[in-house]
């Protein structure tokens, strides 16, 4: 399987945002935690509109939590 | 365990019991030769009818008992039931794997009818692909579930 290219910086957001859980996360965006925890292992991609909805659950710009790596 | 994953796993037990209680009927009546007369086909046809209208009033009940074992077993009162993206790429790969599996089934009967089987035997292979490709679509879904891949 290919290597994912886009990392991110979900965790820390998460710690960072009065340490909100993947549940929490998982909830707000309307996805499932393993979800999460899929993306925050780099094992997945999302969709951009899920990596927008990601990003504004932290009130971040898009690339400040996820970066492409090429 | 989410929504999409207890499904793969009820998906599996059924198609267990489908392929082991109905798809025995069938065996056991090839084997027998209870296929080889003049209503042959036809009677196979409707054993076939059969197995797949139990085969979806066992998976069914399967996916509900299996919901409801689980909100008991894990003490969940409302369990997730939510169907999210990533869940429709693993379903849409499944179901790529299992159209190359029933391919394969396929051009495998092709080649047994070409080499004299009979056509009874060829539908039994037809059927077992099938079989074989919804089980590796399960057991792939399965994988990605639990080990991540």
């Amino acid at each position: 399987m290919a290597k994912i290219k886009v990392s991110n910086t979900i965790r820390k957001c998460r710690f960072e945002a009065d340490e909100m859980t993947q549940k929490a996360l998982a909830e707000h965006v309307g996805v499932t935690r393993q979800t999460i925890i899929a993306i925050e292992g780099a094992k997945y991609s999302p969709t951009l509109e899920l990596a927008f909805q990601i990003a504004a659950v932290f009130d971040k710009p898009l690339g400040d939590v996820f970066t492409y790596d090429p | 365990m989410e929504h999409e994953e207890r499904n793969a796993w009820a998906a599996i037990i059924a198609g267990m019991i489908t392929f082991i209680y109905f798809g025995s009927t069938i065996w056991t009546a090839t084997a027998s030769g209870g296929y080889g007369g003049v209503d042959g086909l036809s009677l196979w046809a409707w054993d076939v009818v059969w197995l797949i209208g139990g085969g979806i009033v066992v998976t069914i009940v399967v996916m509900i008992a299996f919901q409801i074992l689980y909100a008991i077993v894990t003490n969940t009162p409302k369990p997730s039931f939510i169907t999210d993206e990533r869940d429709v790429t693993i379903s849409r790969r499944g179901a790529q794997i299992t159209l190359v599996v029933c391919s394969g089934g396929f051009i495998l009967t092709v080649i047994l009818l070409a080499m004299g089987w009979s056509a009874i035997a060829g539908l039994n292979c037809v059927l077992v692909g099938m079989a074989m490709g919804a089980f590796a679509s399960d057991f792939y879904r399965i994988a990605v579930y639990r080990l991540g891949l």
